[in-house]
């Protein structure tokens, strides 16, 4: 045999008797240091030759079919969502079958502040001044101007709103107004009026017609050196978060 | 041009073996591109040239099959010597020497099973159903590399 080549053969013998020796007897790990990184890459590259290799391509694929059905499903819950609430309009429409088309709230006031909203409906659409806006729970507030394609909606909770009420359980009336909060003016001392009753609109006046939801008495007090009721009423709609409002022909 | 033509081999030959587990693999039986390689170059072209594709393709191998760094190296480059003490012995540009490729395969393959899979007791079961297989083929392989290498001799 050579001696060139058993020269060699030794040379690599020893070498790999050493990386075994320190690999296997001490504490430094070869194959955990040095090792790693050199895999990491080396595997890499292998993997990218290879067409077969379809691991990574597999599991990118499926992550992109992850976000790709996340984005879907959450359109799918916008989608029912408007079902929904369209469903909710269609059967709001049978039961009041005089509605125009629903009107969707542009625009509103700052809170606080004689709240009213601004739609894109007019005189075109067949809407008049003073006619009565409503929601799915309940009373809203009147059309106090109208243009050709837009309308101003004054809400009740506005220093200017007085609505006619009548308590569904005692019959008892008065006229709901708001200053910061909503209370029951011109209501006798004398009346039976109860924490928890609901009020609807007793149809007087030419705006509002008879037996609309409006809210509930949440206080009622004797006021001292007076011969009226100190109440409140919290409304069935909270004004502030409207959508959508249903203009009542006249 | 030697040397680059054993690097592309030796290259050609791991990333074979470093897959041949997703294109060649017919059971629990694999192709070993390395043994043949190292098996070829040792024989018919230059032992030194296989002891150098064996120590550099044994450290290469073992990040794949990690076991202690070195055993590799130390079990290719003693294969590498061993053929060649053999090669005088046999006549190589005979089909029937390729039973030394058999016996090469058979003999890592035991020797990985022992290393690897630390199974000793299970070793009969493995030789017979697994590595005797797995060296047919090998040796088939060889065969076809074989008889290119007398076409071309």
């Amino acid at each position: 045999m050579e001696k060139k080549i058993l020269r060699v053969y030794l040379l690599f013998f020893c070498i790999s008797l050493l990386f075994i020796v320190i690999d296997g007897f001490s504490d430094i790990k070869l194959r955990d240091k040095s090792y790693d990184f050199l895999s990491l890459n080396f595997r890499n590259f292998f993997s990218k030759l290879l067409p077969g290799d379809g691991l990574k391509e597999e599991n990118s694929r499926l992550l992109n079919k992850i976000a790709t059905l996340s984005y879907e499903r959450q359109v799918y819950d916008e989608l029912k969502k408007e079902n929904q609430e369209l469903k909710k309009i269609l059967e709001f429409r049978f039961n009041y079958p005089n509605l125009i088309i629903p009107v969707e709230v542009e625009r509103r006031t700052p809170e606080e502040i004689n709240l009213s909203y601004q739609i894109e409906k007019g005189t075109s659409d067949g809407i008049e001044r003073n006619a009565a806006v409503i929601s799915f729970k309940g009373v809203v507030g009147k059309v106090l101007k109208v243009g050709k394609n837009t309308s101003i909606v004054q809400t009740l909770k506005n220093y200017n709103s007085a609505i006619s009420i009548k308590d569904t359980r005692s019959e008892a009336q008065g006229i709901l107004k708001w200053n910061k909060k909503f209370f029951i003016e011109g209501i006798p001392e004398y009346a039976d009026l109860k924490e928890g009753d609901t009020l609807v609109t007793s149809g007087k006046g030419s705006v509002f017609p008879k037996g609309l939801p409006v809210g509930i008495v949440t206080y009622v007090r004797k006021k001292p050196n007076d011969y009226s009721l100190d109440t409140e009423v919290t409304p069935f709609e909270n004004f502030n978060k409207i959508d959508v409002v249903f203009i009542i022909k006249k | 041009m030697k040397i680059l033509t054993l690097f592309l081999l030796s290259s050609f030959a791991l990333f074979l073996s470093l897959n041949s587990g997703k294109i060649f693999l017919i059971g629990n039986i694999s192709f070993k591109p390395i043994i043949i390689l190292l098996y070829f170059v040792t024989l018919y072209w230059n032992p030194l040239y296989g002891l150098f594709a064996g120590f550099f393709l044994g450290f290469l191998y073992e990040i794949y099959f990690p076991v202690f760094t070195g055993t590799y190296p130390l079990i290719f480059t003693s294969v590498v010597l061993g053929l060649k003490v053999v090669e005088n012995k046999i006549f190589k540009f005979r089909y029937n020497s390729l039973i030394l490729l058999f016996c090469t395969v058979l003999f890592i393959g035991v020797l990985q099973v022992v290393i690897e899979a630390d199974k000793i007791d299970a070793i009969f079961y493995i030789v017979f159903t697994q590595l005797i297989p797995e060296a047919v083929l090998n040796s088939a392989v060889g065969l076809v590399i074989l008889y290119f290498i007398k076409k071309f001799k």
